[in-house]
C-alpha cells in the first residue's frame, strides 16, 4: 500500500497532548512518595507524543501497512463501506436509544443492521430474529438479575 | 493426616446424589455463561448469590465452586472460536487460539485449553488441600516493591505480542496505560482526565475495552470485508482431537502456566491476568516452534488457559484459610458465606468442616465432570462457525451489550463501546497489535499504585525497589530480559556492519 | 471490576418478593449489590415487609461510583417531590461529596434516619514496637513521615480518623503519610506483613487478625470500649477523636411532610422489630439509631467537622 495514514501519527500526538496538558493540572511531586498523581500522566502523554512523531517519520519513510487477517476476510480484502457504515451504525445505536427506547428494541435494531452488513437480504425475518433473541435475552438476564431496564421505558414499562 | 480425613469426608459430602447434581448444574450454568462475552465467574456468582436464601449452604457452595470453574472454561471458548474474549484472563489465549481455530484446528485448542484447564485446576485444588496455609502467608511476605517487580516482570510480556513494528506496539501499549490513568487517583483523591465526567471518576471499566476492542472491532472489521463465501476453510478440517504431537507439546505448558497461575492467583493484588501474561511469555521463549507463535502455536493455548485457571484455584487459598477476598470472585463467595452467618478463616475449618471440606472434595469432582462435559462439547463448540455470520456476529453484539450495558447502565459506556469499537477496527487495519493496549491498561494502574505505594514507604528512596530479596531478584531478571537480546542484537548489527533499518519498523 | 459486577447483581429480591404490589417503593442504593449502601437500602425493607410495617414491595436501583455521588444525583434528578422514594447514604458520602465537589449535595435530599454503625480501630503489626496511642503519638511526633499508615480510600473515614488523631496531638493533618488500600484484605496482610507501620480500619475487617494473632488492635474509635476487644477508645487514650462510619436512610428532595412523617413512623416501628435486631445481628452492625430532626442536626454537625478536616487534610479546597 502506498497509503500515507498521517492521521494516525497525528491522533496519536493530539491524544498524547491532551494527556500531558490534563497531567499539567495536577500536581506532579508528592510528599512522600516523590512520585505525585501528575507523574504517569504526564510520562504516558510525553509517550504519545514522541511515538506519535516518530510513526510520522515511518510514514514518511513509506512504512507499509499490513491489514491484519481475519476469519473469513476475502483474500483481495476488498472494502465494503456499506458494510463498514451499517455495522458503524448498529454500535453507534445504543447511544441514541438504550434509555428512550430500550434494551429489547435497540438489540433488535442493531441485530437487523449488522445481519444487513453482512448481506442478509432477508430483513423482515431478521427483524423477527433479532426481536425474538432480543426478548430472550432481556427475559432470561432480566430474571438472573442483570440491570437491562425495562421492556419499554417511554411507556413506563 | 488432617487433610486426607477431612478430604475423605468431604468427598463422602459431594458425592452425595443430590450434589452431584448441584455440581453439575453449576459446572453447566458457568460453562454457559463463561461462553458469553463479557460476562465471567463473579457476575455470574453474583447473579446466583440471592439463592442461597432458598438452598442449603453446603449444596450453594458446591454449585458455587462448579460455577467458578466452568466459568473459566467456558472463558476460553470464544477467545479462541471468534477472537472475542469476554474476561481479560482469556485474553492470551486469544492470541494463538484463534489463529488455530482459522487454520481449523479450533477443536484441538478447544481440548488443550480443556485439559490443561483441568490439569490446573486439579493441581491447583491438591495445593489448596495440602499447601493452603504457607501459600497464603505469600499475601503477608509480598510487599508493594515486590508487587512492583512483579509487575515489571509481566510488562515485558508486551514485548512478545507487539507484532510487526515496535514503534506501533508500544502505541498500543501507551494507549492502554493512557486508558488506566484516568479517574481518581486513589493514592490523592485527585481526578485525572476525567474531564468532568461523573462516569469516568472510577476509571475505564477494563471489561468494556476488552469486548469493544477485541468483540466489536472484529465485527466491524469482518463486515467489511466480509466476502460473501462460505468459510474458506471447514472449521473441523484439524480433527475434533488433539494429536500426539500436540499432547507432547501442551503438556509442559500446562505445568508452567500451573506454577505460575496458583501462587500468583493467591496474592491479594495478584489475579489472573499477570499469570497469564508470563506464561505466554515463558512459552514463546521457551517453545521449539517459534516460528508458529503468532500463527497458532499450541502452547501458547495451553499454557495461559492452565495459568487461568491455577490462578482461579490460588484465590480460594487466601479466602478459606485467613478469610481474605482477594478478586472480585472471592469478595462474592465472601458475601455467600455471610449470608449463611460463617465467617471463612482458620475458624471455618474447625467450626464447618463438612462444608469447607465437601467444598474442595466439590473443586475436584467439578473439575472432572467440566473435562468430561467439555471434551465431547469442543466439537460442539466448533460448529458455533457454522451459524450463518449475520446472525453469529449479531449475536455477539447483542450479548456484548448484555455484559456492557447491564453491568453500569452507564451510556458514557454505550459512546465508549463505539468509540473503542472504531479505535479496534482502526487497529486491525492498519496492523496494531491489541493485546498491549490491555496489558497497559491492567497492568499500568496496578505497577502506579504499587510503586507509589513503596516510595511511600521508603519515603521517596529509590532503593526501596530493590530492598526486599524478592523484588532485587525479580527486578535483576527483569533487567537482564530486557539488556541481554538487546546486547546481542546490537552486536550482531555491528559484526555484519549494516544500518538495519528494517529491524525498527 | 468489583465494582462492575456488585452493580450488575441486583438481588433476586425484586423478582421474588415483589409480586406486582400497588406502588412499591422506589429505593436506589449508590453503591454496588453486596456493598454496605445495598444492604442498607434493602435489609431495612427486607425487616418491613416481614413485619407487616410496609408490604408494597420495593424496586432497588444500585448505582455506585465515586462515593455515592453518582447514585445520589441520579437519586435526585429522577425523584424529586415523590414521597415514595428513599436512598441508602452514610458518613462516606458525606466526604465524597466535598471530595469530588459533587453538584448535588446532601442539602437536595430530605433526611429521615441513622440506622447502623461501625466502629474504627487502630492497630499495628503484633511485633511493633508500637504498643499504645500514646507511642503512636510520640512515634508520629519524631517523624511523621516514618510512621507509614495503611486504610480505606483517600478522604474516606480511616484517613479521617488519622487526620483527626494528628490534629488532635498538634501535627499537621496533611503531613500525613498515609497510603490507600483497595479493600481491608489488602490493608490488613500489609500491616501484618510490616508494609505499613500502623492501619485503620472497621472493627468487622480487622478482629479476625487480630484474634488470629495477626495484627494488634490498640485501640477504636467509639466513645467508649467495644466488647471483645481489648483496647482503649482513642477518647479514654486522651485524643478527642470519635468517629463512626454511620450509614442511614433519606427520602426524596421537596418529600411532603406527610410523606416524612410516614417514613418516620416506618422507620421507628422497624427499629423496635424483632425482624431488625435479627438482621442487626447477623450483619454485626451496631444499632445506630437517631431520626427526624435530631438525625438532621447531626448530619449537619458531620458535614461541619468532615469539612473541616478534610480541608486540613489538605483533601478538599
Amino acid at each position: 500500500m502506498t497509503e500515507r495514514p498521517y492521521w494516525i501519527a497525528a491522533g496519536t500526538v493530539g491524544w498524547g497532548a491532551i494527556v500531558l496538558w490534563k497531567a499539567a493540572e495536577l500536581p506532579q511531586f508528592d510528599q512522600y512518595a516523590h512520585v505525585g498523581p501528575g507523574f504517569m500522566p504526564s510520562a504516558v502523554g510525553l509517550g504519545l507524543v514522541l511515538l506519535g512523531l516518530m510513526l510520522a517519520l515511518q510514514i514518511r519513510r513509506g512504512v507499509s501497512f499490513e491489514e491484519q487477517s481475519a476469519e473469513d476476510v476475502s483474500e483481495d480484502h476488498h472494502v465494503s463501506y456499506t458494510a463498514l457504515g451499517l455495522v458503524a451504525l448498529a454500535c453507534a445505536l445504543p447511544m441514541l436509544t438504550m434509555k428512550p427506547l430500550g434494551f429489547v428494541i435497540t438489540c433488535a435494531g442493531c441485530f437487523v443492521l449488522i445481519a444487513a452488513a453482512f448481506k442478509s437480504r432477508r430483513w423482515y425475518l431478521d427483524i423477527v430474529i433479532g426481536l425474538g433473541f432480543a426478548l430472550l435475552c432481556w427475559w432470561l438476564f432480566r430474571k438472573l438479575g442483570v440491570q437491562l431496564g425495562g421492556l419499554l421505558p417511554m411507556m413506563g414499562v | 493426616m488432617d487433610a486426607i480425613t477431612g478430604l475423605m469426608n468431604g468427598f463422602s459430602v459431594a458425592l452425595q446424589p443430590q450434589n452431584l447434581i448441584w455440581c453439575f448444574v453449576g459446572t453447566f450454568l458457568g460453562t454457559a455463561i463463561g461462553v458469553l462475552p463479557g460476562i465471567g465467574p463473579a457476575l455470574t456468582i453474583a447473579l446466583l448469590l440471592p439463592v442461597t436464601v432458598y438452598i442449603e449452604p453446603t449444596a450453594a457452595f458446591i454449585m458455587f465452586a462448579g460455577i467458578f470453574y466452568g466459568a473459566m472454561y467456558g472463558g476460553s471458548t470464544t477467545s479462541i472460536l471468534l477472537n472475542t474474549p469476554g474476561e481479560s484472563g482469556s485474553m492470551m489465549t486469544a492470541l494463538e487460539g484463534n489463529k488455530m481455530a482459522r487454520k481449523g484446528r479450533g477443536a484441538a485448542a478447544l481440548c488443550t485449553a480443556a485439559i490443561g484447564s483441568f490439569v490446573a485446576g486439579t493441581i491447583g485444588t491438591l495445593g489448596i488441600t495440602f499447601l493452603a496455609p504457607p501459600i497464603a502467608e505469600l499475601a503477608f511476605i509480598f510487599k508493594p516493591q515486590d508487587y512492583f517487580a512483579l509487575m515489571l516482570l509481566a510488562f515485558l510480556s508486551v514485548s512478545v505480542v507487539m507484532g510487526t513494528s515496535k514503534v506501533r506496539g508500544f502505541i498500543a501499549l501507551f494507549l492502554g496505560l493512557s486508558l488506566g490513568v484516568i479517574g481518581i487517583d486513589k493514592q490523592t483523591g485527585l481526578q485525572r482526565l476525567t474531564f468532568d465526567v461523573p462516569d469516568l471518576m472510577d476509571g475505564v471499566e477494563m471489561t468494556v475495552v476488552l469486548v469493544s476492542l477485541f468483540a466489536i472491532g472484529e465485527t466491524l472489521y469482518v463486515a467489511s470485508r466480509f466476502g460473501f463465501q462460505k468459510p474458506n476453510l471447514n472449521p473441523l478440517a484439524g480433527g475434533i482431537w488433539m494429536t500426539k504431537e500436540d499432547w507432547k507439546r501442551s503438556w509442559k505448558p500446562w505445568l508452567r502456566g500451573t506454577l505460575f497461575g496458583f501462587p500468583i492467583g493467591a496474592l491479594p493484588a495478584g489475579g489472573a491476568e499477570i499469570p497469564t501474561f508470563l506464561s505466554y511469555t515463558v512459552e514463546r521463549n521457551l517453545t521449539k516452534h517459534p516460528e508458529e507463535f503468532g500463527h497458532g502455536a499450541i502452547e501458547g493455548v495451553a499454557g495461559p488457559e492452565a495459568a487461568n485457571n491455577a490462578a482461579a484455584a490460588g484465590v480460594l487459598v487466601p479466602l478459606l484459610t485467613l478469610g481474605l477476598p482477594t478478586s472480585a470472585t472471592a469478595a462474592i463467595l465472601l458475601a455467600a458465606f455471610q449470608n449463611y452467618g460463617l465467617q471463612p478463616g482458620p475458624l471455618l475449618f474447625i467450626n464447618s468442616a463438612d462444608l469447607v471440606w465437601g467444598l474442595i472434595a466439590s473443586l475436584y469432582v467439578g473439575n472432572l465432570m467440566l473435562l468430561i462435559l467439555n471434551l465431547p462439547l469442543a466439537g460442539l463448540w466448533v460448529r458455533l462457525l457454522f451459524i450463518p455470520r449475520p446472525y453469529l456476529y449479531a449475536g455477539i453484539l447483542i450479548f456484548s451489550l448484555v455484559g456492557i450495558w447491564g453491568v453500569s447502565n452507564s451510556w458514557v459506556d454505550l459512546a465508549m463501546m463505539f468509540g473503542v469499537g472504531l479505535l479496534g477496527y482502526a487497529m486491525r487495519v492498519y496492523d496494531f497489535p491489541i493485546a498491549p493496549v490491555l496489558i497497559g491498561l491492567i497492568l499500568g494502574p496496578m505497577a502506579e499504585v504499587q510503586m507509589r505505594r513503596a516510595l511511600a514507604v521508603g519515603q521517596g528512596d529509590p532503593l526501596v525497589f530493590v530492598s526486599t530479596p524478592l523484588s532485587a531478584v525479580l527486578v535483576a531478571i527483569s533487567v537482564l530480559i530486557v539488556i541481554v537480546p538487546a546486547m546481542l542484537h546490537w552486536r550482531r548489527t555491528r559484526k555484519i556492519d549494516m544500518p538495519d533499518e528494517a529491524a525498527g519498523v | 471490576m468489583i465494582k462492575a459486577v456488585f452493580a450488575a447483581a441486583l438481588a433476586f429480591s425484586l423478582s421474588a418478593a415483589a409480586p406486582a404490589l400497588a406502588d412499591p417503593a422506589v429505593v436506589m442504593a449508590p453503591g454496588g449489590a453486596g456493598g454496605g449502601y445495598d444492604a442498607m437500602a434493602r435489609l431495612p425493607f427486607e425487616a418491613m415487609s416481614k413485619e407487616g410495617i410496609f408490604t408494597d414491595g420495593a424496586t432497588y436501583t444500585n448505582k455506585g461510583g465515586a462515593g455515592g455521588t453518582i447514585g445520589l444525583a441520579e437519586f435526585v434528578g429522577a425523584n424529586r417531590g415523590n414521597d415514595n422514594a428513599v436512598m441508602s447514604m452514610g458518613v462516606i458520602m458525606v466526604g465524597g461529596i466535598l471530595l469530588n465537589s459533587s453538584p448535588v449535595t446532601l442539602d437536595d435530599v430530605t433526611p429521615l434516619v441513622r440506622l447502623t454503625n461501625d466502629t474504627g480501630v487502630v492497630a499495628v503489626a503484633t511485633d511493633s514496637p508500637i504498643k499504645t496511642v500514646d507511642d503512636l503519638v510520640k512515634a508520629m511526633k519524631a517523624d511523621l513521615g516514618a510512621v507509614s499508615i495503611g486504610g480505606g480510600s483517600a478522604g474516606g473515614v480511616d484517613h479521617i480518623v488519622m487526620a483527626l488523631i494528628a490534629k488532635e496531638s498538634g501535627l499537621e493533618p496533611a503531613k500525613l503519610n498515609y497510603i490507600p488500600y483497595d479493600s481491608g484484605a489488602e490493608a490488613v496482610t500489609a500491616l501484618g506483613g510490616g508494609a505499613v507501620t500502623v492501619a485503620v480500619s472497621g472493627v468487622s475487617e480487622f478482629k479476625p487478625m487480630a484474634d488470629a494473632g495477626r495484627i494488634r488492635i490498640i485501640a477504636v474509635t467509639s466513645e467508649g470500649r467495644v466488647d471483645g476487644i481489648d483496647a482503649p477508645s482513642l477518647k479514654e487514650a486522651g485524643l478527642n477523636v470519635v468517629v463512626g462510619n454511620w450509614r442511614g436512610i433519606v427520602g426524596a428532595p421537596d418529600m411532603s411532610a406527610d410523606g416524612r412523617k410516614m417514613w418516620l413512623d416506618r422507620f421507628a416501628k422497624m427499629h423496635e422489630s424483632a425482624a431488625w435486631k435479627d438482621i442487626l445481628a447477623k450483619q454485626g452492625w451496631e444499632d445506630a439509631y437517631l431520626a427526624g430532626d435530631e438525625f438532621v442536626a447531626f448530619l449537619n454537625d458531620e458535614k461541619t467537622r468532615i469539612g473541616a478536616i478534610l480541608k486540613e487534610a489538605g483533601l478538599v479546597k
